[in-house]
């Protein structure tokens, strides 16, 4: 009471009355450790922008928060106005000490005013005054005062109103045994938020979390004779990897707690108002850590053939999708882990599939439930298998061992021995598989060395090209040289051979008709036929370069046509033969027709 | 004197002829009973000897293939192929070869000009390139001299023809023969040899790691400089690497 009695005293003490915009700071000079006070910053204008001070060394629990209030005064007929407003924050004191609250700034009639620094004592307690304040604190809570047992409701936040918990629903574990982690926020006052700082590590675990997605139960617990309002945040289930004793580290977060801000109680008539509906709730931010957990882990006993890591409580199912089947098509095998435990920290099972099958590894379906009492399901591995060759095949039996933690003892299943009965197939109808290249190169092996003797090179040889490359190429331009120049040749003598010939022909056949015509004179007809006949037909082989066998008229004529002779000279040279041959064997031919033929003669042997 | 010293030089290289002979077929030996190490020591001394052939390059990536040098194996079937580009039993083993190594580098998509033409390239040894040109340099010039002798208008209007065609191919033979020379005698790729290395951004030992190759990885050598060289990657990255990471094909 007394201390009350001086807080007032120091409250009046500390208002000042002023003239002008300014800020009254309202807040005791000392309090005694562990004191809740109200810091009030008052400005006698309209006030926004407020701008409050950092209160180091204390635990701000709620503000600052804005009032306003006007008045009006009548003194003798004059009418006073005033307006003001207030900032006011509920302040903790947790430190013994002296601290200097630092100053607080505002907006007012478009002036920024400031408030000066002040120092608060804080004085530890005396003995007196720790029973003192034991005493107050069981006079709160006697249930016929309304007022103090709502005061302890409402304003109060410590760690036994509001506090964050971790529990576990087995400390004493296998390695591989699901835990149940729940993380809680137990509180008395209301709570508009929380945000969790940082999720423990799990070292040494594998978690999984079950809340995902779903909304946070809200129940209430008693815990040491008080009821408290819970909030399950978190739940998750936990899998040992290691077996001793493992640590599960905190979880902190970030709690935004609701506090009912109480007017000071004055005795005046305003006390009226004093009541929970005209409360305003405050926020405030704390920080919550939960505890620790420490969980022993026992190692597995011996495990028997057929475990894979399993544990917890399965069941297993398994076969084939055709027991009859045609080489190079497909079938699937497969096996479908079902339970509640490990599912997902099961290792693939080792199946011997006859080699005749070709196999991939296997495709895993998961099919996982995280409830609140832990992760369940089915993990299913699918094999599809080609058979390559006709036959009866066995794919053995196949044992799934767990370990029941309940039980403390593995349990097996098994999986009956699969009977495939492949009948011969298409070999076209290969069933292609995309990684099928892959395959076969790595199954395939290198080619032997090659055999025998080889030849070997000299290594600085080979960089440039054989000689025999530049003399072959020399050879073939000599070659094309020679055989071009050789063919010139051949060509311009043939033209010279026609020349000379024909000079030469014309020459005799002058010569033949010059004898010619002295057997004319001395009427030698024989004779003079036969020269007439000779120069003709040597002539003519001789300029159409026609053998002398094959000469007779036919020939003669065919290449007169093929050499494209004047028509007119072609009939003359005909009419000619045919006159000659016809008078060499009838003798008695009158001389004047000589005389005709020799003058026939000589036009057409010169024509030509 | 000069008979004496030619007598002995001849018996010299008959020797030396004849002691070949027989590593080779010792080497084969030992290869056959799968004494892989001396099959390599033997193929080796061979090649040291200054003598090579496609086989023996073969022989030797096969013998390095079986004791696991995956790096060494590709680097002597390179070398196999430098000599008979087309042997398909080394380039198998090549793509077996290549399909065990670590580093997957996606090539820079290449014209498919410029690729037609390096697979044309390839397809010959150089002396085989040479030997089709000297033949198209027959077919050509009988064509040139048969239509300079030939006065027939209907037979110089065929040969022109033809031997316009042989004249193409006779061009293109010659630029074939020459790239694939130029190919040849270049010696600019090379087979990193070491398990891994990392290739650095400078040529000095206490540059950057740029990034690290592994055995068997072929890269282009773009410059040398004391004790390192400039490698490009197929994918066009470059980097500097020492000079004993990598084996030049």
């Amino acid at each position: 009471m007394k201390r009350q009695i001086i807080s007032i005293l120091v409250f009046i003490a500390l208002t000042l009355t002023a003239i002008g915009q300014e800020i009254t700071v309202r807040a005791p000079q000392s309090v005694s450790v562990g004191d809740q006070f109200q810091v009030r910053f008052d400005v006698n204008d309209k006030a926004s922008n407020f701008r409050g001070p950092s209160f180091k060394g204390f635990s701000v629990l709620s503000g600052p928060s804005t009032s306003s209030s006007s008045s009006m005064t009548i003194i003798n007929g004059q009418v006073n106005r005033s307006v003001s407003t207030g900032f006011s924050y509920v302040i903790l004191a947790d430190q013994e000490g002296s601290f200097t609250v630092g100053a607080a700034s505002c907006t007012a009639n478009g002036k920024t005013i400031t408030s000066e620094p002040f120092t608060i004592k804080v004085e530890k307690l005396t003995q007196a005054q720790q029973q003192q304040r034991k005493q107050q604190q069981q006079q709160r809570r006697d249930p016929f005062d309304p007022w103090s047992n709502q005061q302890q409701q409402t304003t109060k936040i410590d760690n036994t109103t509001l506090f964050a918990r971790a529990s576990i629903n087995k400390s004493n574990l296998y390695q591989g045994e699901q835990a149940i982690i729940t993380y809680k926020i137990y509180t008395q006052v209301p709570i508009s938020q929380f945000q969790i700082d940082k999720l423990p590590g799990n070292k040494g675990f594998w978690a999984e979390d079950l809340s995902v997605g779903k909304d946070i139960k809200q129940y209430e617990e008693t815990v040491n004779g008080q009821r408290y309002q819970v909030a399950e945040i978190r739940r998750g289930a936990l899998f040992p990897q290691e077996n001793g004793t493992i640590k599960i580290e905190p979880l902190d977060l970030n709690v935004l707690a609701m506090v009912q801000r109480q007017r000071r109680r004055t005795g005046s008539i305003w006390d009226l108002f004093d009541d929970p509906f005209f409360n305003s709730a405050q926020a405030v931010e704390r920080k919550l850590t939960t505890n620790s957990i420490n969980v022993k882990v026992k190692s597995l006993p011996t495990a028997p053939d057929g475990f894979t890591g399993a544990v917890g409580r399965f069941d297993v199912e398994g076969g084939v999708n055709t027991n009859k089947v045609r080489a190079n098509e497909a079938v699937t095998y497969h096996i479908t882990i079902s339970g509640s435990g490990n599912i997902m920290l099961i290792n693939t099972p080792d199946i011997e599939i006859p080699k005749v099958f070709e196999t991939y590894d296997p495709e895993v379906k998961d099919k996982i439930t995280r409830s609140d009492n832990g992760v369940s399901g089915s993990r299913t591995y699918e094999w599809v298998l080609i058979p390559r060759s006709q036959g009866e095949f066995v794919i053995p039996a196949y044992t799934f061992a767990y370990f029941d933690p309940s039980a403390g003892h593995y349990v097996t299943r098994r999986v009956e021995a699969q009977r495939i009965s492949v009948s011969a197939g298409d070999p076209k109808a290969m069933t292609s598989v995309s990684s099928k290249d892959d395959v076969r190169l790595l199954n395939s092996d290198i080619n032997y060395i090659k055999l025998g003797r080889y030849k070997l090179s000299d290594r600085s040889g080979s960089e440039h090209p054989n000689p025999w490359f530049w003399i072959v190429m020399a050879v073939i331009i000599v070659i094309s040289t020679v055989a071009y120049l050789f063919g010139r040749k051949q060509q311009s003598d043939a033209k010279d051979i026609a020349g000379t010939r024909l000079k030469q022909a014309i020459r005799m056949a002058h010569k033949r008709l010059k004898k010619a015509a002295q057997y004319l004179k001395t009427d030698d007809n024989e004779h003079f036929y036969e020269e007439i006949y000779k120069a003709i037909w040597g002539c003519l082989a001789d300029k159409y370069n026609i053998e002398p066998a094959e000469l007779n008229r036919d020939t003669v004529n065919e290449c007169l046509k093929a050499k494209n002779v004047d028509p007119d000279v072609q009939q003359r040279i005909m009419k000619l033969l045919l006159d000659v041959d016809m008078a060499r064997f009838a003798p008695g031919d009158p001389s004047a027709q000589r005389q005709a033929v020799y003058d026939e003669a000589l036009a057409v042997i010169s024509s030509i | 004197m000069t008979l004496k010293k030619s007598i002995l030089t001849i018996a010299v290289v008959l020797t030396s002829l004849t002691l070949r002979a027989q590593t080779m077929a010792d080497a084969e030996k030992a290869y056959q009973s799968a004494n892989y190490n001396e099959a390599v020591v033997l193929y080796e001394q061979i090649i040291g000897q200054g003598k090579e052939s496609a086989a023996l390059y073969y022989n030797l990536g096969n013998a390095y293939y079986r004791l696991g040098q995956n790096g060494k194996a590709i680097l002597n079937y390179e070398r196999a192929l430098r000599l008979k580009p087309g042997d398909s039993d080394t380039r198998e083993n090549l793509a077996l070869a290549e399909s065990r190594t670590t580093d997957r580098i996606p090539a820079i998509p290449q014209m498919f000009i410029s690729r037609w033409y390096s697979s044309i390239v390839s397809l010959l040894s150089p002396s085989g390139w040479r030997i089709v040109l000297l033949c198209l340099l027959a077919i050509v010039s009988a064509i040139v001299v048969i239509f300079m002798l030939s006065t027939d208008y209907r037979r110089r209007r065929t040969l022109v023809i033809i031997g316009g065609v042989a004249v193409m191919l006779l061009l293109a033979s010659i630029a074939i023969t020459i790239s694939s020379s130029v190919r040849f005698v270049r010696h600019n790729e090379a087979i990193v040899t070491q398990q891994a290395v990392v290739v650095k951004g400078s040529p000095e030992n206490d540059s950057v790691d740029k990034f690290i190759l592994h055995e068997g990885t072929k890269v282009h050598i773009d410059e040398q400089l004391s004790g390192w060289y400039k490698i490009r990657l197929a994918d066009g990255s470059t980097g500097w690497m020492a000079v004993d990471d990598i084996e030049v094909i």
